[in-house]
């Protein structure tokens, strides 16, 4: 079944995640079940929740005044249906097309598999540099992404031009991560996910790489904490999508809420250019990365998830919407 | 109960339905107060701080409420031992090795002891024996010794100044900023920080001042800020430092204070402390056999009621 050009899922599905997420919740509150099963019911019909909207905002723990402060799934794929423009999603959907538009706010080299596919400019791109980051060009949340090594690719009789036609994916150059964000974690980029309607900065999270993991993702194991819009401190613990709450980095023991984000008058700065660049899409999700030279857009997401900006304080950001209509 | 009570109760009530409420939804909301009483025996004013407008009624009976609260007093703090805590002579003889000042009761002292007790620290706090919120505590200094009258003060308590840890003066440095540390049975249940408004010798809500959620095992100010009229602080109104993330020092000390001297009257179970937090170690400024409630709840939003009840069960 279709649901404004999105694929619903099936029923069993949606069980098994309830029940996953229901097993997740701490022993000591003995919530029943059935109750809970009920309530997510109803809070699906009434306000469109998916499961994760229903556990990560505590909707459980509210009533219906409480429930309508967020905004859910259902009223996030209205207002993308309704405000963002086809030609708009596939520009941020497709990475390369992406990267093109948001040229003046990227200062790192890439190669793809439309613009820049020369086997020259692989060749150039593999003379510069010893590793390299590869993404798939339509994939989300984080999967696939992982970083070569040119070298040892080499060893193996490939080049990475082949290598990257053979994935489809595109190549790009590692950033160098700002001093103070290495301090929070040095072994991925620690993106911050900025949400804007029409340019204006709705909510900020700052998200983190756990365990060792090469990207930052939630669904890798990433944690993640609500930044308050005007300053750039984290407001918050951190969580993670198993619904953990974190003080202190569980690898590097930075304290977390507190933490200031580097040059965050620049962030906001570039935010609101780059909304300019593209006014077909209305609720942009970006994800920034603070360079060694600035803040960089590392990608784009036409219908970023919410439970970022929400979930840590628990949050909503629904007014926004009704504000803008 | 008296009519100018409730008149104020309800006052305040119909003023926080404008702030916090909707339109659409304020008529509703005096009808949701009741039943939340009848209930969950929550006051007017708990119904704002614990946000119980967009709560659902199983997160409501987590809270320690007005009602809650009284049932814990009358059933773990025995009336005949609650008199440690209310009067501050008893409380400075029984807890003196957490007390970490000196001081001196001015009934029993002669006016020499008392003039060469000022005059070794220069400057003394006084506090009247009977007397909450802060109310009615003065600055003394060596040189307003001569015109001080000590035959009209003495229901007063001198007590030596307590230099705070300069990180904790930092936030504040006209108030001694004390740890709210509730504990009951012996165990912490939760920590609040209270930080007194600029220029206030105090530390309470009731002097524009500020209070932080403390995370119990780590001691760092893990949430935003909250103030009297539940406005919500990054930075201190005041000296304009960063308050999230703010870690205290000497932090185990602090709960081992806290719960060591939990164990001094076992007869009173339910206890809010006051600790402040000296360069050497912790100060325990006073006790309180009926705790305040709502501040190491209203901040961060969590319920405390249910780790309560786990620990009755015991």
């Amino acid at each position: 079944m279709k649901y404004f050009g999105h694929d619903l899922p099936s029923l069993n599905h949606i069980k098994n995640r309830v029940n996953e997420y229901i097993n997740l919740l701490p022993e000591e509150d003995n919530i029943s079940k059935a109750w809970l099963a009920f309530d997510y019911v109803r809070s699906f019909l009434l306000y469109g929740c998916g499961a994760m909207d229903y556990f990560l905002y505590g909707f459980y723990d509210l009533n219906s005044h409480g429930k309508k402060k967020f905004l859910t799934v259902k009223q996030r794929v209205l207002y993308d249906y309704k405000k963002n423009t086809p030609k708009g999603v596939d520009t941020v959907l497709n990475k390369e097309k992406a990267l093109v538009r948001f040229a003046p706010f990227i200062n790192r080299e890439w190669c793809g598999q439309q613009y820049h596919n020369s086997e020259k400019e692989y060749e150039l791109f593999e003379q510069k540099h010893d590793e390299a980051i590869v993404k798939p060009i339509g994939a989300m949340g984080g999967s696939g992404v992982h970083i070569v090594n040119i070298s040892a690719l080499r060893k193996n009789d490939k080049t990475l031009y082949q290598y990257c036609k053979e994935n489809k994916m595109l190549v790009e150059e590692i950033i160098r991560q700002h001093e103070k964000m290495n301090l929070m974690y040095a072994e991925c980029i620690n993106t911050i996910r900025v949400v804007t309607v029409d340019g204006d900065c709705i909510g900020a999270c700052l998200r983190i790489g756990t365990g060792g993991s090469e990207i930052d993702n939630a669904h890798a194991g990433g944690i993640f904490a609500e930044v308050d819009k005007v300053t750039g401190i984290v407001i918050s613990k951190a969580m993670n999508y198993k619904m953990q709450r974190f003080i202190k980095h569980p690898d590097t023991a930075t304290i977390i809420p507190g933490f200031e984000i580097p040059e965050w008058d620049k962030v906001l700065f570039l935010v609101n250019e780059a909304s300019k660049l593209i006014p077909e899409v209305s609720l942009v999700g970006w994800d920034i990365a603070i360079s060694a030279d600035g803040p960089t857009i590392v990608e784009v997401n036409h219908m970023p998830g919410m439970e970022l900006i929400q979930a840590p304080n628990r949050h909503g950001v629904r007014y926004w919407m009704n504000k803008k209509g | 109960m008296n009519t100018q009570f409730l008149v104020d109760n309800i006052k305040r009530f119909s003023d926080n339905t404008k702030n916090h409420i909707e339109k659409e939804n304020r008529s509703i909301a005096w009808l949701s107060e009741l039943y939340c009483f009848f209930r969950h025996g929550c006051s007017p004013d708990d119904y704002f701080r614990y946000e119980f407008y967009k709560k659902s009624d199983y997160e409501r009976s987590r809270f320690i409420t007005y009602r809650r609260s009284q049932r814990l007093i009358k059933q773990y703090n025995n009336p005949e031992f609650t008199k440690f805590f209310q009067e501050k002579q008893l409380f400075n003889t029984k807890f003196n090795e957490f007390l970490g000042r000196e001081w001196i009761d001015c009934s029993k002292a002669s006016g020499d002891d008392f003039a060469s007790f000022v005059h070794r620290h220069g400057c003394i706090l006084m506090k009247p024996l009977r007397g909450g919120q802060g109310k009615g505590i003065f600055k003394l200094s060596d040189k307003d010794i001569r015109t001080f009258e000590l035959e009209r003060h003495k229901d007063f308590l001198a007590e030596q100044i307590i230099v705070q840890h300069p990180k904790m003066a930092l936030l504040n440095s006209s108030s001694v900023n004390t740890i709210r540390v509730l504990t009951f049975k012996g165990k912490v249940i939760a920590c609040a920080l209270r930080i007194g408004g600029e220029g206030a010798i105090v530390d309470n809500l009731h002097s524009n001042g500020v209070c932080a959620h403390l995370d119990v095992k780590k001691g760092i100010i893990d949430n935003l800020c909250i103030n009297n009229k539940l406005e919500k602080f990054l930075y201190h109104p005041g000296s304009h430092i960063q308050l999230v993330g703010f870690q205290v020092p000497n932090w185990d000390k602090v709960i081992q204070t806290a719960k060591a001297a939990a164990r001094v009257v076992p007869e009173v179970q339910y206890i809010g402390w006051d600790i402040a937090v000296t360069e050497n170690g912790t100060a325990l400024i006073e006790g309180n056999h009926d705790p305040g409630h709502d501040v190491v709840q209203m901040i961060a939003q969590t319920g405390l009621y249910r780790d309560i009840q786990k620990l009755e069960r015991l």
